[in-house]
C-alpha cells in the first residue's frame, strides 16, 4: 500500500513537472512574439512584411549518400539567408515523420521543408498538407516526388524536384549512344545481341521504377533506330528483368557477384552492360567485375551506366571503371528550395516569381531540377 | 534448458534415454526434425539439374557469401546462448567499418573523412577497430549483468546510439555525409586478394573467417568461459550457486561478440568497398536468424559453433539458389521468412519433446 502511495505521488509530481513546463512555454510564447514584432518594426523601414522564419527540414533518411550532399549544401544556403532551421531524420519511417512535423508545428515552425518518406501513396503528402493548410503555414517538398492533386489542394505547397522519369530516359539514351557506338566491342560472345543486367532501387518508388523502365526503353529505341535489336535480360527465365539491389552497394555487389557465377564472363551468355538506378549500385557491380578480373580500369571493361554522379562515381569514371552517370544536381536543388524559403521570409506567396526563375510543370507548383549527363 | 537429472546431455542439449518409440515414428520423427536439411538438399538437386553449371559456380560463391556474414553470426551465437539477443551487431559492424574504412584511404580521395592524414599502418587500425568492438560490447554487456536489463532493450538503445555516431563520423573533414571510398590498395589486397586452389580463387577474407570459427569452437567447447557461458544460458540462479561468474561471463561474452562484430566490420568495409551510413544496417537480423536455423536456440543454454555455420550456409544457400531460379524478389522475402519460422518451430518442438 506504500508502495503504490508512493508510486501515486510520484506521478502526480511528474505530472506537475510536465505542467509547469508547459505553462513555461505557453509563457513564453507571447514574449517571443514581442520580440518578433520589435524586430520586424525594425526591419519594416526597409522591406515591407518580412518574415522571422522558423523551418523544419524533414528528411526521409540521413543515411541516404545523395541527400547528404543536399543537406550540407541546404544547411548553407539557408543559414547564409539568416533563416533559423533543424533538420530532423524520419529513419525511413513516414509515421516518425508526421510525428516530426506535428511537434515541430507545435513549437512555432512557420514554414515546412519536406522530404516525404511514403511516395508510393499520396496520403502521406496529403496528411502534411492538411497539417500546414491547417496551421496556415507554407510547405515547401524536394526530392521525392508527391502528387499534383495534393499541391492543388493548398495554395502555399510546392514542390522541388527532378522529373522522375528523366534520369532514366537520360541513362537509356547514353547508354544507347554508347552501346551502338561500340556494338562489336560490347557483344563479348559475338551472337548479335546485348545482354544486359539492371540494379533497381527501392521496389514501388516512383524514380526507381523509372529509372528502371526508361533506361532500358530509351537504349532499345537508340539501338532500333541504329538498325540493332533491342536489348535481351542476361537470365532469359528472369521475368522481372531486374535484381532487387534496393539502392544498396553491398546488395548490388552480392547480386552481381552471384550473376557472375550464373553468367560467367568467359562462359558462353556473359553479362555485357550493366545498368544501375544509382551509383551505389553501380559501384557494388564495378567491385563485384573487380572481383572477376573486369572493370579494374584497365583491359577487359564492360559498361557500367549509374545515377547521381557521387564523387566515387565520377572517379569511377574517370578510372575507366564506369562508363556514365547521370548528375542530380544537389546544389540546384538546396539553392530553388532556399530561394522558396527567401520568398517566405520576404514576406511573399511561398511560389512567387517562380514561373520566371525556374523550370516549372505548367499548371502546377512543382519546379524540376534538370539532369546532366556525365560520362 | 532445464536440467534433465541423471541423463547424459550435450551441448545442442540432445538427451541419450532409451528410445521407447516404434521404428516407423522413429523414422517420421528423424524426417521432421531434419526437414529442413531435406528440404535444402531437394533444393540444391533441383538446382543443379536445372542448371548444370550451378554445381562448378556456385560453392565459391556460397563459399565467399558464407565467410562474409559468419563471424557476427559467432558473435551473436554466444548472445544467443545467453538467453539474449544483440541488436546493435549491425551498426558495431558499421561504426567500426566505417572507422576502418576512414583511416585507411587513399590520399588523392576525392572526399576524406580526415583530409590531410596519411593512412596508418594496417595492423593499428585492425587493434583500434577491435578495441572500439570491444568496448562497445562491454558496455552492453555491463548494462545486461549489472542492472539485470533485457539485452533485446540494450542493444536496442546502444545500437540508436551508435547510429548517431556513425552519422557525426561520417560528417567529418570533407566527406559531408558520403559513403567512405578509395581506400588503400594494402588494406583491400589484405582482405580481397586470392589464393588460387584448383580452379577456385579464394580470398583472403574466407581464410580469417575459417580461422575465427577454429578460435570460436575452441572458446565455446575447451575453455572455462565457454562452459560457464552454456550453464548461465541454461540457468543463471544454479549457475551462480555453483560459483560461476554471472556477470563476468556476461560481459565476456558481450565483449567477444564485440570483437567478433569489428573484426567482421573490418573486412567488410574492404570486401564491398566504401561504407556509408546504411552499413551494417540490419545485419544482425541476419546473424540471429542463421544461428537460429542453425539451432542455437532463444530457450538458452543450447546451441553448437557447427550448427551456426551450417545455418549461416543454409541462409546463404538460399538466396543464391533463388537468383539462379530466377525467382521474383517479393517471392524471396517469403520464403526466407517461412523458412526462418519452420526453423523456429523445428527448434520449439524437440525443446517441447524433451520436456
Amino acid at each position: 500500500m506504500k508502495k503504490l502511495i508512493a508510486l501515486l505521488l510520484a506521478l502526480v509530481m511528474v505530472f506537475a513537472l510536465v505542467a509547469c513546463a508547459a505553462d513555461e512555454v505557453v509563457e513564453e510564447t507571447p514574449e517571443e512574439e514581442e520580440v518578433v514584432e520589435e524586430v520586424e518594426e525594425e526591419v519594416e523601414e526597409e522591406v515591407a512584411e518580412a518574415v522571422d522564419v522558423v523551418a523544419g527540414v524533414f528528411w526521409y533518411d540521413f543515411s541516404d549518400a545523395f541527400l547528404s550532399t543536399v543537406r550540407d549544401a541546404l544547411d548553407a544556403e539557408l543559414t547564409a539567408a539568416g533563416i533559423n532551421f533543424t533538420n530532423y531524420d524520419a529513419a525511413s519511417t513516414q509515421a516518425t515523420q508526421n510525428d516530426q512535423i506535428d511537434t515541430a508545428i507545435s513549437q512555432g515552425a512557420n514554414l515546412l521543408i519536406v522530404n516525404v518518406v511514403d511516395t508510393a501513396a499520396v496520403d502521406a503528402a496529403q496528411a502534411i498538407v492538411d497539417k500546414a493548410a491547417a496551421a496556415e503555414i507554407p510547405v515547401i517538398f524536394f526530392n521525392r516526388e508527391v502528387d499534383d492533386a495534393v499541391l492543388a489542394s493548398y495554395e502555399e505547397a510546392c514542390f522541388v524536384g527532378t522529373r522522375a522519369a528523366e534520369a532514366g530516359e537520360m541513362q537509356g539514351q547514353m547508354a544507347g549512344e554508347y552501346i551502338r557506338d561500340n556494338y562489336d566491342a560490347i557483344d563479348l560472345n559475338g551472337d548479335g545481341t546485348i545482354s544486359y543486367i539492371m540494379m533497381k532501387g527501392e521496389l514501388g518508388n516512383p524514380e526507381a521504377e523509372a529509372r528502371t523502365q526508361f533506361g532500358v526503353e530509351f537504349c532499345n529505341a537508340v539501338l532500333v533506330e541504329a538498325g540493332k535489336p533491342e536489348l535481351a535480360y542476361y537470365d532469359a527465365n528472369n521475368a522481372d528483368k531486374f535484381q532487387p539491389s534496393n539502392w544498396s552497394k553491398t546488395t548490388a555487389f552480392e547480386l552481381m557477384e552471384t550473376a557472375l557465377s550464373t553468367n560467367p564472363m568467359d562462359g558462353d551468355a556473359p553479362i555485357e552492360v550493366v545498368f544501375a538506378n544509382n551509383d551505389d549500385a553501380a559501384l557494388g557491380c564495378v567491385e563485384a567485375l573487380n572481383n572477376a578480373g573486369w572493370n579494374t580500369g584497365e583491359g577487359d571493361t564492360i559498361p557500367v551506366f549509374g545515377v547521381d554522379y557521387t564523387a566515387d562515381a565520377a572517379a569511377a569514371i574517370d578510372a575507366g571503371k564506369m562508363a556514365g552517370s547521370i548528375l542530380q544536381s544537389a546544389t540546384g536543388m538546396a539553392e530553388t528550395v532556399a530561394a522558396l524559403a527567401a520568398n517566405v521570409q520576404a514576406g511573399k506567396a511561398v511560389f512567387a516569381d517562380a514561373e520566371a526563375n525556374f523550370n516549372v510543370d505548367e499548371g502546377t507548383t512543382k519546379i524540376r531540377v534538370p539532369y546532366e549527363i556525365k560520362g | 534448458m532445464k536440467l534433465l537429472k541423471g541423463k547424459k546431455k550435450d551441448n545442442d542439449g540432445l538427451v541419450t534415454v532409451v528410445d521407447k518409440r516404434s521404428t516407423p515414428k522413429k523414422i517420421l520423427d528423424f524426417v521432421i526434425n531434419n526437414a529442413l536439411y531435406f528440404m535444402i538438399a531437394i533444393l540444391v538437386i533441383v538446382v543443379a539439374i536445372q542448371y548444370p553449371l550451378f554445381l562448378k559456380n556456385a560453392p565459391l560463391d556460397l563459399l565467399k557469401r558464407t565467410a562474409a556474414y559468419v563471424i557476427m553470426a559467432l558473435g551473436v551465437g554466444g548472445i544467443i546462448v545467453l538467453t539474449g539477443t544483440d541488436l546493435s551487431a549491425g551498426r558495431i559492424m558499421g561504426l567500426t567499418s566505417l572507422v576502418a574504412a576512414s583511416l585507411l584511404q587513399k590520399m588523392d580521395a576525392p572526399n576524406r573523412v580526415f583530409p590531410e592524414m596519411e593512412a596508418w599502418p594496417i595492423i593499428v587500425v585492425i587493434l583500434l577497430v577491435i578495441v572500439i568492438g570491444a568496448v562497445i560490447g562491454a558496455f552492453n554487456g555491463f548494462f545486461v549483468a549489472k542492472f539485470d536489463l533485457h539485452p533485446f532493450i540494450v542493444t536496442l538503445s546502444t545500437q540508436l546510439m551508435l547510429y548517431g555516431f556513425m552519422l557525426i563520423y561520417l560528417g567529418f573533414g570533407t566527406n559531408k555525409g558520403q559513403n567512405i571510398a578509395h581506400l588503400t590498395d594494402a588494406y583491400k589486397g589484405l582482405i580481397t586478394n586470392t589464393v588460387k586452389i584448383g580452379s577456385w580463387s579464394i580470398p583472403n577474407f574466407v581464410w580469417l573467417s575459417i580461422i575465427m570459427i577454429g578460435v570460436m569452437w575452441f572458446i565455446w567447447n575447451k575453455t572455462t568461459l565457454g562452459k560457464n557461458m552454456y550453464a548461465v544460458g541454461s540457468n543463471p540462479e544454479a549457475a551462480k550457486v555453483s560459483g560461476v561468474n554471472v556477470l563476468g561471463t556476461i560481459v565476456s561474452i558481450f565483449t567477444m561478440a564485440g570483437v567478433l562484430y569489428s573484426i567482421n566490420g573490418f573486412v567488410e568495409a574492404a570486401r564491398v568497398g566504401g561504407p556509408g551510413a546504411s552499413a551494417g544496417s540490419n545485419a544482425e537480423l541476419d546473424a540471429i536468424a542463421a544461428c537460429v536455423i542453425g539451432g542455437v536456440s532463444f530457450v538458452g543454454g543450447i546451441g553448437k559453433i557447427s550448427g551456426i555455420v551450417i545455418g549461416v550456409i543454409l541462409l546463404q544457400l538460399i538466396s543464391v539458389a533463388l537468383q539462379w531460379m530466377s525467382v521474383s524478389a517479393n517471392l524471396v522475402y517469403i520464403i526466407k521468412g517461412a523458412i526462418i519460422l519452420f526453423a523456429v518451430t523445428l527448434d520449439m518442438r524437440k525443446y517441447i519433446a524433451k520436456k
